[in-house]
């Protein structure tokens, strides 16, 4: 056995990955980015929309600050998030993009003077101050107060992966309803219009969406409408985290971006949030992670990596000589043809109960995978045998925690339950598994503490209104009130640690400066 | 939809470097044709329900991560967005990438080429005060037509094509190629990057960089993103005879 030792170990050489190994590197730890693919392969390269940081430069985003991106996220959340998460975040993003763009990032910058934009559906003409001219600028992506998604062109997620991985690179390491549908052959579709946005706007904004028009579906998006079909794009949960990334039951186990419910998305991401994260989280969590390297020296005994070792190792050596068992690839089709019909956007209690039975199923049927192509290296079937079961069990918590969640928030939209329940679910889906051998997962939750919040559970101010509040609501924002009251002489970033007093590492306290407005 | 769905013939190079006995050969396999099919999908289903052990290499399947570039009917391009329907004869002849190390079939080694690539360049910005940045301040001003600018040329995804479309390359194992030439004038261009002149001259001022390119300019023909490579090149080429 050869055991490679390391001080941090990375797994996913997406944004969040390369930017926790850079801030452990920084602070001289050696690194190791696990990666299944170059880095710059990875799927942070396809986020186009952007990046939310609070740099009001762009007079569409006049007056935004951390306080408003910190509204926008806990609303869009549906009070789900963490807010002492939230916070650290909406007060990190502005450094983060200005850290990306010292590293390359080309943003897009603001233009001084007039120009034409879009405004729900509309043409209308904007005047961008000349004051502004070079900084930073900002589009819209919905959901929010103010303009605040920052991006390059068409490509942010491309531009920003190329400029981290260099970055790393640098540093010396890096291993490797069923609605109103059209029918199609794929499934029911519906018709995207943006013509209305013209020529010169979608070829330079939008000219990846473009080039996936013409290369893919042969047609014009400038003069035609393109077929969309809704699919799973992005997952709010992840592996559980405390505020600094760590896991709460496994210590030394940090998580951040995707992969983690460090919990700044609550129920609902905002768009131009989850590239955010990515960076923003690896900022905070690499800090924390270093902190830990510094605090505890590795102590291994050798036995434990020889147990986990020979464990994995007959895993695979089962799977190799077993002559007769199911077909991993029609496994992952069933799998997600019931996510699809059953697990969907709208969602109801008899539909999760049966996705819910007939996963159960697919996950004793995958412990009994055999493969065609019995040999142990660069085999494509093999790694489909190691993965799906797992992809099975993860389709099982989020059908699992679906079915038993009676209520509708943020993007879990129950038919039977419309309402948003305060009262009995302000709080978080915690799945486990037991075994390998489990049928299902075990379930529990975390409160949601009203009391804490800085921002008490209310409306978005989108969508309807159906809520069952917390008994806890109007208390939270009577002292809240209380608070203001009595500290009438303070600025909203006293008034903001005395909401909420969350530990930022030192490194990024500082207050944000903005064009027109200085550091307040 | 036409009345009958043609049957596609894919002839797929296959080889297993790793396997005892292995030979190269190409193997044919035959695909009933779906509206919209590209041969990501195809490939993939072969791989489903043909034959397994089939290796080919995709990530984002939308022409973004680069990785799916092989040599398609004599030339290579993103398998990723080429449609089958495309191809009038329904025949279709897929090889790997040249000028790269192979993996197995379809799927070769540029992550290996690109980050040795990236250490040659120093693909990143050199700015010894870049560490030094107040990120609490407002960021240094760019006129927003030059970020465009370097917004142009960052565009690469490091797919290779232009390196196994170069001829150049084949007769200099070490030439630098395209995509390396693209990143560099990318990072020339960049106000940020405080390199000099002089300096980009030691990464490429000999017959392995820019000046030993033939101009035969495959690069500009196959690049998948359009990328103004021989514009580039010919920039970088003068910058460069300018300075000895």
């Amino acid at each position: 056995m050869k055991v490679i030792y390391t001080d941090s170990l990375v797994i996913g050489g997406g944004l969040a990955g390369l930017r926790v190994a850079i801030a452990a590197m920084q602070r001289g730890y050696d690194t190791i980015v696990l990666s299944l693919i170059p880095a710059k392969r990875s799927h942070s390269a396809a986020a186009q929309g952007g990046m939310q940081a609070s740099l009001g430069a762009c007079v569409k985003g006049e007056g935004d600050d951390e306080d408003v991106h910190f509204g926008d996220t806990v609303k869009g959340s549906d009070w789900g998030c963490d807010q002492d998460v939230a916070r650290m975040f909406v007060n990190t993003a502005p450094k983060a993009i200005r850290q990306l763009a010292a590293w390359g990032v080309p943003w897009s910058r603001v233009r001084g003077g007039d120009r034409e934009v879009i405004i729900n559906g509309e043409k209308v003409t904007i005047t961008e101050n000349h004051e502004a001219h070079g900084l930073i600028t900002a589009r819209d992506f919905g959901g929010t107060k103010k303009w605040r998604t920052c991006f390059t062109s068409d490509g942010t997620g491309h531009t920003m992966l190329y400029a981290m991985d260099n970055k790393a690179i640098e540093l010396g390491t890096e291993h490797m309803r069923k609605g109103k549908g059209v029918p199609s052959p794929y499934g029911d579709h519906l018709w995207l219009d943006i013509t209305l946005l013209g020529r010169k706007h979608i070829e330079k904004n939008l000219r990846e969406v473009k080039e996936i028009c013409e290369y893919f579906l042969g047609i014009d998006p400038v003069k035609e409408y393109i077929p969309v079909r809704p699919t799973q794009h992005y997952s709010m949960g992840g592996v559980r985290t405390n505020a600094t990334g760590e896991s709460p039951t496994l210590k030394g186990l940090f998580s951040a971006g995707e992969a983690a419910c460090w919990d700044m998305h609550g129920f609902n991401r905002l768009g131009g949030n989850s590239v955010a994260e990515t960076v923003v989280a690896g900022m905070l969590v690499g800090e924390f992670v270093a902190d830990y390297c510094a605090a505890n020296p590795l102590k291994v005994s050798t036995a434990t990596i020889a147990h986990f070792l020979k464990k994995e190792e007959n895993k695979i050596t089962d799977l190799l000589v077993r002559d007769f068992g199911e077909n991993p690839f029609e496994l992952k089709a069933q799998m997600q043809k019931i996510m699809m019909d059953k697990v969907g956007i709208f969602r109801n209690g008899p539909d999760l109960e049966q996705a819910v039975e007939e996963l159960t199923v697919l996950n004793q049927r995958a412990r009994n995978i055999a493969l065609r192509n019995r040999i142990s290296s660069s085999n494509p079937e093999l790694v489909e045998a190691i993965r799906v079961p797992k992809m099975i069990k993860l389709a099982q918590c989020v059908a699992y925690g679906a079915l038993l969640r009676t209520e509708s928030r943020g993007a879990h939209a129950r038919e039977d339950y419309p309402e948003r329940n305060d009262r009995d679910w302000l709080r978080r889906t915690l799945t486990t598994w037991k075994d390998d051998g489990s049928d299902l997962p075990d379930i529990s939750y975390e409160d949601l503490d009203v009391m804490k919040m800085e921002m008490p559970p209310g409306s978005r101010g989108y969508g309807v209104d159906n809520i069952i509040l917390h008994p806890d609501s109007e208390k939270r924002m009577a002292e809240i009130e209380e608070i203001k009251k009595t500290n009438s002489a303070a600025d909203r970033l006293e008034l903001q640690q005395l909401l909420n007093p969350t530990p930022i590492p030192e490194k990024f306290k500082g207050k944000n400066e903005r064009i027109g407005r200085g550091y307040k | 939809m036409s009345d009958q769905a043609r049957v596609l013939k894919f002839q797929i190079f296959r080889y297993n470097p790793l396997k005892k006995g292995d030979k190269p050969r190409m193997v044919t396999y035959e695909v009933t044709e779906a509206p919209g099919m590209t041969i990501f999908i195809a490939l993939n289903e072969i791989r489903e329900t043909q034959d397994p052990s089939l290796q080919f290499d995709f990530v984002c399947r939308a022409g973004i991560c680069g990785s799916c570039a092989m040599v398609i009917n004599g030339q290579p391009d993103l398998a990723c967005r080429t449609l089958t329907a495309n191809f009038k004869d329904g025949e279709i002849k897929l090889l790997p990438l040249p000028g790269f190390e192979l993996i197995g079939d379809l799927s070769v080694n540029t992550g290996k080429f690109m980050r040795a690539m990236s250490e040659r360049i120093e693909s990143w910005i050199h700015d010894q005060h870049a560490d030094d940045v107040n990120y609490d301040k407002l960021e240094e001003r760019m006129d927003p037509d030059v970020a465009e600018e370097i917004y142009e040329l960052e565009r690469c995804v490091e797919c290779g094509a232009c390196v196994s479309a170069c001829a150049t390359k084949r007769m200099r194992p070490d030439f630098l190629s395209a995509v390396g030439f693209m990143h560099l004038a990318r990072f020339a261009l960049d106000p940020r990057d405080k390199r000099t002149d002089e300096e980009f001259y030691e990464i490429m001022g000999n017959d392995d960089g820019v000046f030993g390119c033939m101009t035969l300019l495959g690069c500009e023909d196959y690049c998948p993103k359009d990328l103004p490579h021989q514009t580039q090149i010919a920039y970088l080429r003068r910058k460069m005879a300018l300075i000895k």
